[in-house]
Order: structure tokens, then sequence, then C-alpha cells
């Protein structure tokens, strides 16, 4: 036992002072009354030095050892007169490797004494540093990019949320089960998620899908939920780690650009079709104006001229009708911008029953309608009207010579969009031959004289160009049957 | 050249452009007799009626657009009764359009003798007209 140690707690039993000063921690005591401090071998080696190297005394260690940021804390302890437990602070001490963070253990004796423990925590606090900076730098980046994560326990049946993912459901507690978490989806998407949760629990199968949920405070957003399987030697599935993110941003403008491609790639189609039609049309009025012009040429006689002319009259007039048409067409695109407004299916209807009625008498058809499914629809009223009276005109023209027209259209609404159903039991159309070409521009079938090829093209053409859908089922000398999506 | 035995059929819908051929193909005296069919149909069974044996036509006209039966359902229907009839008949297709596709469709009917473009010239004329009578003496 060297000097230094035997004088420190010399004055305590000998096999103490020994014990003392062998342990890895700094241990002091420090007399009130007479302001003489003891400091153990241990104090001196926890801070880099040789015992007895720097000086033994209260005011070097306040004033040169401890950080000044923490001489506070330090002191409360020591001045706190009424804990009968140790108090316990966190204090930066200078070692001889600069400042280092130790424990202190502070213990007011009952005979004016204080003594006190030191203990090296450096690398413990730099982990905890470490790990609350880590944990914070994720925190915020969950916050940051709207991911929480989760956890379902299998073997208790226990789900944990974290708090992100909690602010993701908008919830204040945790979901206790999974079917109690899948109904927090929108009734579509909780098929879908409970077969991937199963598989999952049962297989360990991995899963990513977007669902969309409704919070707890109602409001409807997209999630994509990530999961994978933490599983036993046996395969079997221990736990089930997740993820989920609120991607209601990234999927509101994926749909807004899948809506805006449809429509383009629409328009361009249209557009297509269109350009098609006129250079053909107009091309086949073109050649024959040409041969007309050769003939009069050719032709001697007064009276062959005559009546070559007529035909360049006549050809005159369908360029003009044609004309009339490719500007009609035009102008269906044009008109997308005006003002729709809420059109009550049933009065529009009978306008157009009176505007055809002489058609209908004549036919000696029979028109059926029923509208209550779905009464109103929020459209532009000239297109609905044209649409109408199209199809309407359409099944008197190619009704039956067999039987007596029988023509009815309803309405009906599915998934938010408003259909129209229009059918007749007319002479229909081979589908086979020539469904691909009924809603075509100068596309006729029957060889009727009043058919122009005019009609269903310009109906499709509003009825796309306002976002919706026109479809045909036909069978031959049975009916047609019109399916069409207003919006 | 004996050209007032000639038959020449025009099958097209387009009641104007028949009517110019017909007064082109009288004008150039290019043929005896020019007879329309507004479809394919009328024209295929006025060929299969073997009580028409002996009018049948030197060439054809055939329009492609038509309503009731096109151009190519024309050339479908005409591959089977083609070997009945004791005549060849040149077949030329004509349309406004210039395809591709249809190029290549009118490669599977060897029937098919050409493909010509509307409006027809003079040049063209005389080519399917001349072109084939040669064939015929040759």
């Amino acid at each position: 036992m060297s000097l230094f140690e035997s004088y420190l707690f010399d004055d305590e039993a000998p096999n103490l002072a020994r014990l003392i000063n062998s342990v890895n921690a700094g241990i002091w005591e420090f007399d009130v009354n007479t302001n003489e401090v003891k400091w153990s071998v241990g104090l001196f080696t926890i801070l880099g030095y040789k015992p007895g190297e720097i000086e033994c005394s209260y005011s070097n260690f306040i004033d040169n050892l401890i950080y000044y940021q923490d001489r506070a804390s330090f002191l409360a302890t020591i001045n706190n007169r009424t804990g009968q437990s140790p108090e316990i602070a966190y204090i930066r001490l200078l070692t001889k490797n600069g400042y280092e963070w130790f424990q202190s253990t502070v213990q007011r004796q009952a005979n004016a004494k204080i003594s006190g423990t030191l203990i090296n925590i450096n690398q413990f606090k730099f982990s905890e540093l470490q790990l609350a900076t880590n944990n914070k730098f994720v925190a915020e980046t969950n916050k940051l990019i709207k991911v929480g994560a989760w956890e379902f326990d299998v073997k208790l049946s226990k789900l944990f949320f974290t708090n992100e993912a909690l602010d993701i459901f908008e919830l204040s507690q945790q979901p206790a089960s999974i079917d109690e978490l899948i109904d927090n989806f929108e009734p579509e998407y909780r098929q879908p998620l409970a077969t991937a949760m199963d598989d999952s629990i049962r297989i360990g199968r991995p899963y990513e899908l977007d669902l969309k949920l409704k919070t707890g405070k109602g409001k409807v957003i997209w999630t994509k939920i990530k999961a994978v399987a933490k599983i036993d030697n046996y395969g079997k599935c221990l736990l089930i780690n997740g993820v989920i993110q609120d991607i209601s941003a990234t999927k509101h403008s994926e749909n807004e650009l899948k809506s805006t491609l449809n429509l383009i790639s629409h328009k361009n189609e249209r557009l297509q079709n269109f350009a098609y039609i006129a250079s053909h049309n107009l091309r086949s009025y073109a050649g024959n104006l040409q041969l007309m012009l050769n003939l009069h040429e050719e032709s001697k006689i007064q009276t062959e001229q005559d009546e070559i002319l007529l035909h360049v009259r006549s050809i005159s007039n369908s360029l003009n009708s044609t004309v009339e048409h490719l500007n009609e067409i035009v102008k269906i695109d044009l008109a997308t911008n005006q003002e729709k407004i809420q059109i009550e299916f049933d009065l529009l209807f009978k306008n157009i029953l009176n505007a055809l009625q002489s058609n209908i008498q004549t036919a000696d058809a029979i028109v059926q309608y029923d509208f209550r499914e779905c009464r109103q629809v929020y459209y532009l009223p000239a297109y609905l009207e044209s649409i109408f009276h199209n199809l309407l005109t359409n099944a008197l023209k190619y009704r039956s010579p067999d039987r007596q027209a029988i023509i009815s259209c309803r309405s009906f609404v599915e998934n938010e969009h408003v259909y129209l159903i229009f059918e007749d039991n007319g002479i229909g159309i081979d589908m086979k031959k020539n469904g691909d070409k009924i809603f075509g521009m100068y596309q006729t079938f029957h060889n009727h004289r009043d058919a122009q090829g005019i009609g269903l093209y310009i109906t499709r053409n509003q009825i796309e160009a306002l976002g919706g859908t026109i479809n045909v089922e036909s069978n031959l000398n049975i009916g047609t049957k019109f399916i069409i999506k207003l919006s | 050249m004996d050209h007032t035995t000639q038959i020449a059929w025009i099958i097209d819908d387009d009641d104007v452009y028949k009517f110019g051929f017909r007064k082109y193909v009288e004008l150039k005296k290019l043929c005896a007799e020019v007879v329309e069919f507004s479809n394919g149909i009328d024209a295929i069974n006025f060929l299969s009626n073997t009580a028409n044996a002996a009018n049948l036509p030197d060439i054809i006209f055939l329009d492609i657009d038509m309503p009731v039966m096109n151009g190519w359902e024309f050339m479908v229907a005409f591959e089977k009764i083609s070997s009945r009839l004791n005549k060849k008949i040149a077949i030329f297709l004509v349309t406004s359009d210039i395809s591709y596709e249809d190029i290549l469709q009118a490669q599977n009917f060897p029937d098919i003798t050409d493909y010509i473009i509307k409006p027809i010239n003079s040049q063209q004329f005389n080519f399917a007209f001349t072109g084939e009578i040669n064939k015929k003496i040759a």
C-alpha cells in the first residue's frame, strides 16, 4: 500500500480502504466543516492521472476539472439536503485526454460529510447520444416521407404501431387486432389486404399494396403498405415487420397524369381518324370532279355536256355537306369547354320524343324509357340531346320489317359513373363483320337509302369528347344494344 | 383490235363515279358494254347464275369500300366460283386510298390483276383495257 493510498482513506478500516482504492471508479469524501477532501486512487486513475499528480481539493475539482456547464447540476446534488437517496448527475470532467462523461453519485452522510462516486460512462453516453441522434434522424425522415412502421407478433397476436404510423392512420390508440387494422381501409381494399396478411402469416410471403385508407378523422388517403415476415428455423412466421406510407400526393398526380394521358390519346385517336376521313372523302370528290371535267373537255355533244355539269353540281353539293359534317365534328371538341348543367333525363327524352313524334308514328314503334335509377346527369345539354336524337333515329331507321319496333332507354349509376342503355329489336348489325366499323364515319352496312354513316360517328365523338365511352352489342335480326358511359 | 366484244363491269357504290366511268369508256370507245353494280353481292349473284354464262365480263373494276359486300368479301366469294366460269376475268381493284395494308391484302388474291388508284386517268384506263386485250390476243 502506497503512501498516498494509505493517506487517502487512512482513517477507515484498512480492508475497506484497499477495496475502495482497487475499484475502477472514483470515490471521494468531503467534510463540510473542514473543507477536507479525500480521493480514492481510482479517482485519479479514471481521470488519467497517477495518485497525487493533480491537486486533490474541492476548488480544483469545482474550478478546473468539472465542465463549467455541468457545474450547476453537480453543485445542486451536493447542496440538496432533503434527499435521503443518492443524488445522481451526469457531468463532464477534464481528464488527461480531454473532457469525458461521468456518472456522479452523491450521498450526504450523517456526520456532516458528503461522499460520492464517479464512474466513467463516456462510451455509453456517446452511444446514447448517437442513438438519440439516429432516432431523431429516423423520426424526422419518416415524418418527411410520411412513413410509419408497424409490427405484428404472430405468437402473441399483438400489433404494434409507431407514432408515425398512428399519425398516418390519425388514430390515438393502437389497433387491437389485424381485423381492426384492416377495417380502417376502404371496403374494396379490405379483401386484398386480408389475403396478403394471411399469406404472410401462413407462408411468410412478403407483400406490397397500394390501398385507400379512411383515417380516424375520416380523411380518405392513398397509402402504400409493405411487409416482410420474420421466420424461425422451421420456416414458421414469428413476426411481420411492415411500413406504411402516405402516398396520396404521388397517387394524386399519378392519377391526374393517367387521366390526362388517356384524354390526350383519345383525342389523338379522334384526330387521326378525322384526318383519315377528311382526306379519304375529299379525295374521292376531287377525283370525281377531275373525271367530270375531263369528260366535259372530251365531249362534243351539248346534251352530254349539260348532263356532266349536272353531275358536277351534285358533286359540289355532296362536297358541301361533307365539309359541313367535318365542321360539325371539329366543333365537338371545341364545345367540350362549354358549361355543363344538371339535366333531367325524363324531361330531355320527352322533348326528343316530341320532336320525332311523326317518325315514331310512321314506324309504328313503341318507345319505352325508365330513368328512375338515375334521374339526372351533369352534362352538355346539346350533346345529350344529339345522342338521344341519333340513337332514336337510328333505331327507327333500322327497325325490322318483320315485327313491331320496340325501343327502350334506361339509366343507372355504377362506380359513380352514369350509364345509359339504349336497346332496340331491329335488324341488328353483324358484329363479327362490322363490329369495329360501326362508329366509323361514312360506314354504312345496310344499303339503306337514308344511311349516311355520320350519326353514330358524331355520337361517339360527342361521348368521348366528354370522357365517356360507347359500346355496342348486336345480333343480326334480333336487335342492338348500346351501352353508354356518360361521365 | 376488236373492242366491240368487250364487256366491262364496274362494282362501286359511288353513282357519280359510275356515271363518269361509263361516259369516259363510251367517249374513248374502250369497250362495247359497261355494266354497273352498286355492291359485291349483286355482281356475285350474276356471276353465279349459269343462265348468264354468255354475258360474263372480260374485265371488272372493283371498289373496296362498299356497303353490304365490300371488295375483299367479293374476292373471297369470287375465288369460290371462278373455277366454274368459262372465261378468264381480269379484276382491277380501284380505291381512293394508297394503303400499304391494301396492297399486301391484294397479293393474297391471285385473281386480282392490278391495283389502281382513283381518280383513274386516261393512262391507267388505256393500260387496263388494252393491256388485258393484248394478253387475250397473245
